[in-house]
């Protein structure tokens, strides 16, 4: 570490089985987790305790899985993808490029890979060069894994199948300021339309946001009379018409708009309809409308982004950017299984070695 | 026959230090130059609220004879909220450099941490339009990416958009002048864009280099030219965004805007301090010096339609 000083944290969480991330604004250079719940329990041939340097492979670490007959803390390394994975989110926020072997016409879209082991629900990703599907090309998407080589864009429509091979990548982190740019999967034509989100996005009621609606085709986007209009969000989560609760909820009666559609792979090159925040609607966000719903900045695991600011501030421009460590979640994994109780303590010391 | 050479003078007497440190690379801090700055008061919270109000319609139907007085019109506002974050970094520096160490070591490490802090600032307005403006991609060029170059009629997409969205320009135009190989500059909005995309802009079609203006002194430093309404700003840190586009290429924001359109909001009393810190605070044996710097600021769109982020990739053709 650049300080030359020794710092040591440490902490506790209870896990809920996905992947928990810890912020270490003063760096790292080690970290000792301890699955509580592991360790006391009966049984075998799970991780209980796990460590990390600054040395180690990202994505993998040390754990020390209890054996059968004494007990004792077997020692190995971590499977790519399932350990730690140290970020400071500055630079380049795309992982490494992924193969994809196509993506599916089902609703969400399948992603067929060959292996999900180092995905996660709720990372998002973003696609490149595929054959047909050139639409999706360089657009983030909040993902759930599927299976074991399957992956679902999680808040996209459904596209005419993408046949061919392509490319994906990680990205590991946003854009650092919130309230971010959204691009728009779907908007329903109703009284109050439900617009859905192609990554989770952390918009609260109360907030007003302008739609950009471009004209791509005579289809797409077709919901032109949006364009350009300020609209308030009225309620979040609501489900869209494929049962998707990343959606915001707008005072806009869209029954006489023309049907929203995405353009279709031959329209590339093509623009993206968006949802921009703008600001606050302090009436709306002081009064929200039944049923009243937290205005709280989350993100796709329900935790609130840090240094945010709830109710009528909620739309607060703030950095969320952050310095830490992600621990990958399930049981074995550092991040723990569901309702495991982790402690874990973290440092930063003197500089002996070339690797720190 | 044995002659002496200057191999054989010793060391401490082969070279001389040269008195002048050499120029540090040094990019354009262009982001915070067309931004409005905003304090938030001491003892005043976290967040600063600031409010527009929201234009009245028109009364374009006449009153009649009736006397029947019409009804009329709600007053509303938004509000636009922001909320700064402390920011920092310093050096820590040995007793034994600064009292051993020919070289003044703090002149020019302070020297690097004023640049750093103002080199954060610029990064961080960077990245915040980056992330919360209306991008549009470029869509008229024919390098089979998305977004594809810079062309002419994706730039007057913009323009148009931030003309008919009531956005003030912010520069003047520049008068002709009888200089040869010159012309007039429109009223322009400013661009800011890394320079990488020197190549793709010099290529738009009606693009006005520096030098061609009827009076360059009237160009900032980083300024590179002008297509129509439109004047660039160049710097090596323009944002760009490695891995980005549907071909995997970087992608290129650049950041088209209209006076007032966002603004920087600093913490009142704490824009920037210079923390030095003499070896007595490092501990008891009071070892270390250290000197740092550190700020609260956050950037903030003001009006949405003001500003828009052009994304492209290069024309690698």
């Amino acid at each position: 570490m650049a300080t030359g000083l020794t710092i040591i944290q440490n902490g506790s969480f209870t896990s809920s089985g996905n992947t928990k991330f810890l912020s270490f604004p003063m760096g790292l250079d080690w970290l000792w987790v301890y699955n509580q719940t592991v360790q006391y329990a009966a049984g075998a041939g799970t991780g209980a305790e796990f460590y990390w340097d600054t040395t180690m492979t990202p994505g993998r670490g040390t754990v020390y899985t209890k054996t059968a007959a004494t007990n004792a803390l077997a020692v190995t390394q971590l499977p790519a993808g399932l350990g730690f994975t140290y970020v400071n989110q500055t630079g380049n926020p795309f992982g490494i490029s992924n193969a994809l072997t196509s993506i599916s016409n089902a609703t969400p879209p399948q992603v067929l890979v060959g292996s999900t082991a180092a995905l996660t629900n709720g990372m998002v990703v973003r696609i490149y060069n595929t054959v047909g599907g050139l639409q999706l090309g360089g657009v983030d998407f909040t993902i759930t894994v599927t299976d074991g080589t399957h992956f679902a864009l999680a808040y996209m429509r459904a596209i005419v199948a993408a046949g061919g091979p392509g490319t994906y990548r990680i990205v590991n982190w946003q854009s650092p300021f919130y309230p971010r740019n959204r691009t728009i999967t779907k908007i329903s034509n109703a009284v109050q339309a439900i617009i859905t989100l192609s990554v989770t996005h952390s918009l609260t009621v109360g907030q007003k946001v302008r739609l950009v609606i471009p004209k791509q085709t005579a289809l797409a986007y077709g919901m032109t009379q949006l364009n350009g209009m300020e609209a308030t969000i009225v309620a979040t989560g609501q489900a869209d018409v494929d049962g998707v609760t990343n959606t915001i909820t707008i005072n806009v009666d869209t029954t006489g708009f023309g049907v929203f559609a995405w353009p279709l792979t031959a329209d590339f090159p093509v623009d993206y309809a968006q949802v921009v925040p703008m600001g606050e609607n302090s009436a709306v966000a002081l009064n929200p409308p039944i049923p009243v719903q937290a205005q709280i900045p989350v993100d796709y695991f329900g935790n609130q982004l840090p240094g945010t600011q709830a109710g009528y501030l909620a739309d607060a421009t703030t950095d969320v950017a952050q310095q830490g460590i992600y621990l990958a979640g399930g049981a074995g994994n550092p991040g723990g299984a569901n309702a495991d109780f982790v402690t874990w303590m973290a440092g930063v010391s003197f500089s002996v070695n070339p690797n720190s | 026959m044995a002659i002496t050479t200057t191999s054989l003078l010793s060391a401490p007497v082969q070279q001389t230090f040269s008195m002048r440190l050499l120029s540090v690379p040094t990019p354009y801090f262009i982001h915070k130059i067309p931004a409005t700055v905003k304090r938030l008061p001491r003892n005043g919270g976290r967040t600063l609220r600031m409010r527009r109000p929201i234009a009245l319609q028109p009364a374009m139907v006449p009153l009649g004879n009736s006397g029947v007085t019409p009804p009329g019109q709600t007053l509303q506002a938004i509000d636009i909220d922001a909320t700064p974050s402390l920011y920092g970094t310093y050096v820590m520096v040995n007793e034994q450099v600064t009292l051993q160490d020919q070289d003044p070591v703090l002149n020019w490490g302070a020297a690097r941490l004023g640049v750093s802090l103002r080199q954060t600032e610029d990064q961080l307005v960077r990245d915040c339009l980056a992330g919360t403006a209306a991008f549009v991609n470029c869509t008229a060029g024919a390098n089979a990416d998305n977004p594809t170059q810079l062309t002419l009629q994706d730039i007057q997409a913009v323009y148009t958009a931030l003309v008919s969205a009531n956005a003030y320009m912010i520069m003047d135009h520049i008068d002709g002048t009888l200089k040869f190989n010159s012309s007039p500059v429109r009223d322009a909005f400013f661009a800011m864009a890394s320079s990488d995309l020197i190549p793709d802009l010099e290529a738009v079609g009606g693009f006005q280099p520096k030098a061609q203006y009827s009076f360059p002194t009237d160009a900032l430093k980083s300024e590179w030219g002008a297509t129509n309404n439109v004047r660039w700003l160049i710097s090596s840190i323009g944002s760009a965004i490695a891995n980005a586009s549907a071909n995997g290429n970087t992608v290129y924001n650049s950041f088209i805007t209209g006076m007032d359109a966002y603004c920087t909001v600093l913490q009142d009393g704490y824009s920037a301090q210079f923390i030095y810190l003499p070896a007595q605070f490092s501990g008891p044996l009071a070892l270390n010096i250290s000197m740092g710097y550190k700020f609260m600021e956050v950037p903030r769109i003001q009006q949405d339609t003001w500003l828009i982020n052009l994304r492209s990739t290069l024309n690698l053709g």
